[in-house]
Order: C-alpha cells, then structure tokens, then sequence
C-alpha cells in the first residue's frame, strides 16, 4: 500500500525551483488558473516567497515532493486578505489543499486578517469548489475580463470572513 | 525505509517538525524557555552563567530600537526574534555555519518564517528592515566579544565593525540565571505582541 504523507510548512527561496515546475505544468495542461503565461524562478520570488504585502506562502510537500502552495497577502482593503492556491495536476483531491488553508487561516488570524478574498475564473470549476468547500462565498462578479486571447470570462469573487 | 525521526517535543507538548516546520506548533514559552538554556559563543564566555541568546536577543532588541526610534512595533518583534530559530537548531557559531554551508541557512530561513508568521510577522521582512536588525546584532556581537569573550576591541572592530565609543561605554553585558531572562523574554515578548 502506498501511504501519502503530506506536510505543509512556510515557502522559502529554494522551493521557487519545484513551484515554478508545478505552476508552469499547471500553465501548460491550458487550465484555468488565473496565470497565462510560464513562470520563472525570479518571478516566483518576488511575486509569491518574498512580495511586498506578503502575509504567508505555504508550501504542501507530499512524499517528499512539493505537491502544492498557497499565498495570502494582503490586500488594499483594510483588514482583506487575497488568496491563491495551486495543487500539482497529479496530486488534486487527495487533501492538499485542505492542509495548506489550515496553515493559511491561522496565518490570517495571526495576522489580524478580517476577511479573504479569492477571486477565481468562471470556468475554473475545480477552484470554485475548492473555495466553496472551505467556506467561501459568492460575493461579486467581474463581468467579462478578457483572457489574453481575448476571449471574455467572469471573474467570480468569494470571501471566507474569519 | 523508515524515515529518521525529524521532530522534536518541546516543553509545551508541541511536536516541532525541524525540517517542515509548521506556524501551529510554535509556541514563545518555548521560544523563551529554549533561547534562555542556550549559550552564545559556545559558552566561552566569563562569569558563572552563559550568556544566553535570550538575554542577546533582548540587547538587540534595545539597539534597535534605540537606533531606529520610529520603527513600528512589529520590527521590534522581528528584532527580538531575529535568533528564535536557535531554540530548535541551537546557536551555531559563525566558523561552523560557513563551514556546514547553505542548507544550514535554509532550515534557519525555514524556521524564521514560521515564527513570523506564528506571531503576525511577514513570513519574510524587508531586506532594510533586515539590515537593521543585522546592524543592531553586530554592536550586540561586539560588546559580547569584548565584554565576556576575551577579544580585544582591534580584534572584535575586526570581526564585528567599529562601534560608536559611546554606545561601547553605555551598554553592559548582562549575566543572569537563565529562569531570569526567560521571563523577560516573555514579558517583552507578550508586551509587543499586545501593542501590535
């Protein structure tokens, strides 16, 4: 029997490496996470492990291989945080994410976070039901927010309220 | 094969992972505890306690905020635990750290943002902020150094920079029983936490 094990603990330099393969895999299966185009090591730093207004950035490591992260950080509205999540192709619905908003809550409750905001695209059915099973609800849309193709898909804005 | 064991309990009960560590099982009573039993300088120090990294954590903590009189609170808090990771990984001194090389400094970056992030903190500060805190370490280095270490002030201007004469004369480095500095490791600790 295989036995997954899976440990969540915060993203530091050297993981940009193994987040960029996940996120660019993820990119690359033309998904719908709200990344377009591939990521680089660089970008992975500055915008996930170490931005500005970062609060958290946790990073899942399944059987010794990073198998997802999540960022929370803050946003302009006071006492708002935004989140995003991604899980690697091969490791969805095995309770990645699960662990990764348990660590991500108590960093948002450390942090004096009020409320979390994840908005996420209309046809990305499985984030939808990820926020929705954590709790997340529905509080606007984005109507129409061209892809880079252009084609025009609703951003769906949910809140967790802690 | 079965895994060695990477996990530590600590006196609150908190079962510490060392290589994955995790926010939740952060405790600062541990902390506290922790750093006031661990010796700086390896325990070549004079006087008939160790200088702990507790009580230089507080020392630096006072520099800093000396030094930096409009910092916001929350980088005192990063001030006071810029050495946390040592309740888990010990106090290594700066010869050995560069000879065990950069994963050495991974699980210390590992640790550090999860205390951060355990008491509010960015789980990573600004690099100014960063080096403030580094400034305010290396005057702490150098009054330890000459105070209780034996260096001579040419040796430790050296090691650790020159430093004001004036700071040099107006801090003392303090020897204390450990229980001493850990409670007022909490004490400082918990009057930051509620000011944040």
């Amino acid at each position: 029997m295989i036995t997954i094990n899976t440990r969540v603990r915060p993203a530091v330099g050297p993981d940009a490496t193994q987040m960029v393969r996940l996120l660019n895999q993820v990119i690359a299966d033309g998904g719908t996470t709200a990344h377009e185009t591939p990521y680089t090591v660089e970008r992975m730093r500055a915008d996930y492990i170490a931005p500005p207004n970062l609060i958290s950035c946790h990073v899942a490591i399944t059987n010794g291989r990073l198998s997802g992260f999540q960022l929370l950080k803050n946003d302009d509205r006071d006492g708002w945080a935004i989140i995003a999540t991604f899980v690697a192709l091969d490791r969805a619905k095995m309770g990645i994410g699960q662990k990764l908003f348990s660590a991500t809550r108590f960093a948002a409750k450390a942090a004096g976070v009020q409320t979390i905001d994840a908005t996420i695209r209309a046809d990305n059915i499985g984030g939808l039901k990820y926020y929705g099973g954590l709790g997340f609800a529905d509080y606007d849309v984005f109507k129409d927010i061209p892809l880079k193709d252009g084609t025009p898909v609703d951003r769906i804005r949910k809140r967790f309220d802690l | 094969m079965k895994q060695p064991r990477a996990w530590q309990r600590m006196l609150s009960g908190r079962r510490l992972d060392l290589l994955d560590p995790t926010p939740m099982d952060i405790e600062v009573e541990d902390i506290a505890h922790g750093l006031a039993f661990v010796a700086r300088w390896n325990g070549q120090t004079i006087g008939d306690y160790a200088y702990s990294v507790a009580e230089h954590s507080l020392l630096v903590t006072d520099i800093f905020s000396a030094q930096n009189p409009n910092a916001p609170i929350k980088w005192q808090l990063a001030a006071l635990l810029h050495d946390a990771p040592e309740y888990v990984i010990g106090d290594m001194i700066s010869p050995v750290k560069a000879a065990v090389g950069p994963s050495y400094g991974e699980l210390d970056d590992r640790l550090t943002a999860a205390i951060h992030i355990r008491f509010g903190l960015p789980a990573q500060i600004p690099v100014a902020v960063k080096k403030q805190i580094k400034a305010a370490d290396k005057i702490s280095a150098w009054l330890e150094a000459v105070q209780i270490a034996g260096f001579s002030a040419v040796e430790a201007d050296k090691f650790f920079g020159k430093i004001d004469p004036n700071l040099a004369k107006s801090l003392h480095i303090r020897l204390r029983p450990p229980v001493d500095v850990r409670n007022d490791f909490t004490l400082k600790h918990h009057e930051l936490m509620a000011k944040l």
